[in-house]
């Protein structure tokens, strides 16, 4: 005689348990050893084991997660391969659409049926487990059933909103929010603050958007472009300005015009270009190299730094009265760290994208193991590294959802000391306790360090498939620390010549050091941090 | 369209009027011989193509398998007989005593396919159309497969009272609630199987066909008849331990598990001879 819907009243837990039902034919059997075993773990048990009964049974029951065996007495009979666990599955997406399915099950080629057979894929499959041989199997069940309710409350992966991903409840994020929206009600120059990675550009893609400028959003990072190179992609030049200029050229603001222009990495515009851009902002006029007259274009400016304003006035890096000028709408993006409650969320979006782009199925769960994994890194890439990080576990793991080993960081920066923290500031006037002190700084990891690890091959190959974003990254931040020690420019193509290709270790270590060397730094001892 | 197993209201309207038309001829007693399917219909009530043939088919097996006389069956649909015929699952009427017949058929042609279903359902079932070894493995491994389950189960039940009897563990009620040794789904699955008997004696004479299996299995329900009347005395003791009860429990889970092994077992070794003997 089939059973009928049963509660496990075995739990005096106080606590919320999770409903769960299981439908299986010989749902009287199994029912006591997994109401045994899963009670005391949070879960609180129905069964049903005929089939025809199953519907009302969920309905009744109303759980959370079902346990669904696809066979039942009388399969082997119909000779289509079809089984009523698979018609019922079918059944129950469409009247119980949000109930996450697990397929519970004996058969190891049950995995293998097409899922077009259920037409609905299942949340997940667990072994039936072998009670006298598995142990562990009930915490093993019972995370497989959270899962399974996490992911069918992230069957949609969240959806960027109307400020893309910069997603986040935290305080430091609302407030971001709450200024982009700001900011994108008037035409104010805006100035972004944040450490690399943290999204500035995403920032100012999102006032754009919310902006409704009619024009386009151009977007430039003046990171190590030369005087000309920059007078001209800004403003650019009449045909004959300069030799090979053989065409008249647009400038970005021409091409703005209407729309939004976001420079990034201000520190490094060089002063000449710094005063064009001044008058720019004034009034709204530049001069094209080579043209007689002055143009008038209606740009929406927007910049970005993750230096110190008070620093870059001081060093004369930044024209003070321009600082003014940048600074009058000032959005301050929180790193990664400070925001580290937004991690969950930021997690299931990058996991989603990654799936995308490698074409797999991880299931975006965060396990509480993988979580405390990700939140104790400082995240000195913020955003970027969380991202990256995510992307390299999705391709390389062997799991269906992402496990603390799946989560590889590349020590390519470490945490800033506590104190060390840079604060935005407005202040123009130089401040002894805020400024940097590069040369007193710690150098606490070297370069050889970094590369003399096992898995150099692999991080620098790592760094060239990521595209040119990363390992652009890199060469800048590397480029800046260079100029900074040494005072001297070293170009993007330099460095990359130095370091790539990094066939043979130890002789690509020889020649990175005599590359530094010649740089004049202290070889051994370079702190990639600083 | 609505999806109702048709049977409630065609049989007896069917039947009615088979019945008043074999009256004409003195022959009504026939009626009661004679079986109705429906094209789309399985005789559990599951709307699926073409399923009222396989089930009919599998009916007549079961039947011949065991030696019973076979009924005249009639099946209906809305398709044309050109176009039944083609199909696979409708090779049930190369036996004269199936046919198969348009909802709207008239007297005329009701009482004539009666008539001759009656007189086809004296000759034997052809030889292609009686259960092959395929068939009666198909049916046994279903059976292995719950035997399996159950085991797996019940040897779960086990290590529980195993360590409740230790005083590891404190049982959990469901464990001390009666559950049928085989439950009705089951028992109709095992009666399927145990149609086709003659059969499988014809393909695993060595096995003794599936006789010894029968035996476990029966050996299985009394060793469970027992462990439910130890589960009833601790029941009735409203939940206070005791430790001879629980370990005569955990005696009748061991036999109970040792009836299923030797079932799953003895099901295996009839397989392995069918398969080496009769090559399906």
């Amino acid at each position: 005689m089939a059973s009928r819907s049963q509660s496990a009243h075995g739990s005096t837990s106080s606590v919320e348990q999770i409903k769960v039902l299981l439908i299986d034919d010989e749902a009287d059997s199994l029912y006591p050893t997994l109401a045994q075993n899963l009670s005391p773990l949070g879960f609180e048990l129905t069964k049903e084991s005929d089939p025809t009964r199953a519907l009302a049974a969920i309905q009744i029951s109303a759980p959370q997660v079902i346990l669904l065996d696809l066979h039942f007495p009388g399969d082997e009979r119909r000779g289509d391969g079809r089984t009523a666990g698979g018609e019922l599955l079918a059944t129950i997406a469409q009247k119980f659409e949000s109930t996450p399915v697990i397929v519970f099950t004996t058969r190891l080629d049950d995995v293998d049926i097409p899922l077009e057979r259920f037409d609905r894929q299942p949340q997940g499959y667990f072994a039936k487990p072998n009670f006298t041989r598995d142990f562990g199997w009930a915490e093993r069940l019972g995370q497989a059933i959270r899962d399974a309710i996490d992911t069918a409350r992230f069957a949609h992966a969240p959806e960027a909103g109307d400020l893309g991903f910069l997603i986040g409840h935290t305080k430091e994020m609302q407030e971001v929010a709450a200024r982009v929206r700001t900011a994108a009600r008037n035409a104010l120059t805006v100035l972004i603050y944040g450490e690399t990675g943290s999204g500035k550009r995403l920032v100012a893609e999102a006032i754009h958007r919310l902006s409704e400028r009619k024009g386009k959003f151009e977007h430039y990072n003046c990171s190590g472009a030369h005087i000309e190179t920059l007078d001209s992609t800004l403003f650019g030049h009449e045909r004959g300005a300069f030799t090979g200029a053989n065409e008249t050229k647009p400038g970005l603001f021409d091409l703005a015009d209407k729309g939004t222009l976001f420079l990034d990495e201000l520190q490094d515009i060089p002063i000449p270009v710094q005063n064009k851009l001044m008058t720019v902002v004034e009034s709204g006029t530049f001069r094209p190299m080579g043209a007689k007259n002055d143009k008038k274009v209606d740009v929406r400016l927007i910049v970005a730094t993750n230096h110190n304003l008070s620093d870059l006035v001081a060093d004369h890096v930044l024209r003070e009265d321009l600082a003014y000028r940048l600074g009058v709408s000032l959005i301050f993006l929180p790193p990664l760290r400070q925001r580290i409650s937004d991690l969950p969320e930021l997690f299931k979006i990058f996991v989603a994208q990654a799936n995308k782009a490698t074409r797999r199925d991880i299931l975006p769960i965060l396990r509480p193991e993988t979580e405390h994994k990700l939140k104790k890194h400082h995240w000195s890439g913020n955003i970027r590294e969380l991202e990256a990080s995510i992307l390299r576990a999705v391709a390389a793991t062997r799991s269906n959802v992402l496990l603390p080993e799946d989560i590889e960081f590349l020590s390519l920066a470490r945490p800033r000391p506590v104190g060390e923290e840079v604060i935005p500031s407005l202040s123009i006037v130089p401040e002894a306790s805020t400024s940097m002190s590069v040369a007193s700084s710690s150098l606490t990891a070297t370069l050889t360090d970094h590369l003399e690890s096992l898995d150099m091959r692999a991080r620098y190959d790592f760094l060239k498939n990521q595209g040119s974003d990363l390992q652009k990254g890199v060469l800048k931040e590397l480029t800046r620390r260079l100029r900074v020690r040494t005072g001297k420019r070293v170009g993007h193509k330099t460095l990359a010549a130095a370091l790539d290709p990094l066939d043979n270790p130890e002789r690509d270590l020889n020649r990175i050091r005599q590359f530094l060397h010649a740089c004049g730094l202290q070889l051994t001892r370079l702190d990639f941090n600083q | 369209m609505k999806a109702l197993f048709p049977a409630d209201n065609l049989d007896s309207c069917y039947r009615g009027r088979i019945t008043t038309l074999l009256a004409s001829t003195g022959e009504q007693d026939e009626v009661s011989r004679l079986a109705i399917g429906y094209c789309h219909w399985a005789g559990t009530g599951k709307h699926a193509p073409w399923t009222g043939f396989r089930a009919v088919l599998q009916e007549l097996q079961v039947t011949s398998a065991a030696g019973g006389l076979l009924r005249p069956t009639l099946i209906f649909g809305f398709h044309s007989r050109d176009r039944v015929r083609g199909q696979p699952d409708a090779a049930v009427l190369e036996w004269p005593g199936a046919d198969y017949l348009r909802y709207d058929a008239t007297d005329a042609e009701l009482l004539a396919t009666v008539q001759r279903i009656i007189e086809g359902a004296k000759a034997p079932m052809p030889v292609g159309l009686l259960p092959t070894v395929k068939d009666i493995l198909r049916a046994a491994s279903e059976v292995r497969h719950w035997l399996e389950n159950r085991l797996r189960n019940t040897q779960g039940t086990l290590v529980d009272f195993q360590n409740a009897a230790r005083g590891s563990m404190q049982l959990h009620e469901a464990h001390l609630e009666r559950t049928v040794p085989i439950s009705q789904a089951h028992r109709q699955m095992l009666d399927r199987l145990w149609a086709l008997e003659a059969a499988a004696e014809r393909f695993a004479p060595q096995s003794g066909g599936f006789a010894p299996m029968k035996a476990a299995i029966a050996e299985f329900e009394t060793q469970w008849h027992e462990l439910e009347a130890v589960r009833a005395q601790l029941r009735s003791r409203g939940g206070t331990v005791c430790a001879k009860l629980l370990g005569k429990a955990v005696q009748g889970l061991e036999c109970a598990c040792s009836a299923l092994d030797a079932a799953i077992k003895l099901t295996n070794s009839v397989g392995r001879e069918m398969t080496a003997e009769g090559g399906g």
